[in-house]
């Protein structure tokens, strides 16, 4: 079900506006329960927009933790991938849009795991998740290059998706 | 001493189909005793192919070399980055030079790296 098909079955739209006071604790209750099953959707829509592009990701994920959980993986003493770290990646994988090509996943000598996509003709955007949600990213457009910092909270910040999207040329 | 090698220890850290290399092969650990940002590379001058795995086989014995990035000085040099030709190991070089405590940078120098290096598989993953 559409999130605009389920909008007609939004409380203010089935109850009259005009209830009295008595009705309204139950209107307001039902309304919580409205908004607690549209945001279980949304929830679901976001996991399910491409569950075999998703599922592949979290796959490359599962590889990288499972080489890198443990300390000095690399022989170089590299920082072991917290399983925080991993948790946190797993999350902000299911918050990329599914217009987004399969990313390159890796770990990071200080246990960051790098996530990345390749366009054409030399463009690249990587970004680093740490166990808190910060961001720390670089991207190559042909011969300019950037690099910065932003924080996940359960989305994926504008900052990255429109350099994610110009290294992909979307 | 104008050409050197990053020997990969992660299969995560390249693509063989995409014959890439990506930026977390070269981005650098911090050493304590040298109090300084380092990712450890080879000078590859005068040694053949065979050579050069023999040399990284020689002095990564713990995990399996997976494969190895080419790339030469004036790279390291574009790459805002410099390196100590310590030859400790022998041959043995650091790429220093990385911005402090700055994680972005420090991706987008190893992403300028990265970028201008060769990708070559061993024989016996080929």
């Amino acid at each position: 079900m559409s999130e605009i098909s389920i909008s007609a079955l939004k409380p203010g739209n089935v109850f009259n506006q005009n209830m009295n006071t008595a009705a309204s604790g139950e209107a307001d209750r039902i309304y919580d329960l409205y908004e607690e099953a549209l945001k279980a959707l949304r929830e679901t829509e976001i996991i399910s927009k491409d569950s075999e592009h998703i599922e592949n990701a979290k796959k490359e994920l599962n590889d990288v933790f499972t080489e890198a959980c443990e300390e000095n993986w690399n022989d170089e003493g590299a920082k072991a991938v917290s399983y925080d770290t991993y948790q946190k990646a797993c999350e902000f994988i299911n918050y990329l849009p599914k217009i987004l090509p399969e990313a390159e996943i890796s770990a990071d000598p200080d246990g960051e795991i790098s996530i990345e996509w390749y366009g054409k003709g030399n463009r690249v955007f990587s970004v680093s998740i740490n166990d808190m949600g910060k961001l720390s990213f670089a991207a190559l457009y042909g011969k300019k290059f950037l690099h910065g910092v932003d924080f996940f909270n359960c989305e994926v910040p504008d900052s990255l998706m429109i350099n994610i999207k110009i290294a992909l040329g979307l | 001493m104008e050409n050197l090698t990053r020997f990969i220890r992660s299969k995560k850290h390249y693509s063989k189909i995409k014959r890439i290399i990506k930026p977390a092969a070269f981005l650098p650990m911090f050493n304590d005793v040298s109090n300084r940002f380092e990712t450890s590379s080879f000078f590859i001058d005068e040694l053949t192919n065979g050579n050069i795995w023999d040399l990284g086989n020689e002095h990564i014995q713990n995990v399996r070399i997976k494969a190895r990035a080419d790339f030469k000085v004036k790279d390291v040099e574009k790459s805002d980055l410099s390196i100590d030709f310590n030859i400790e190991p022998e041959r043995h070089a650091d790429i220093i030079g990385w911005a402090e405590d700055n994680k972005p940078k420090q991706k987008e120098q190893a992403l300028k790296l990265a970028e201008k290096s060769h990708l070559k598989i061993p024989p016996n993953l080929n």
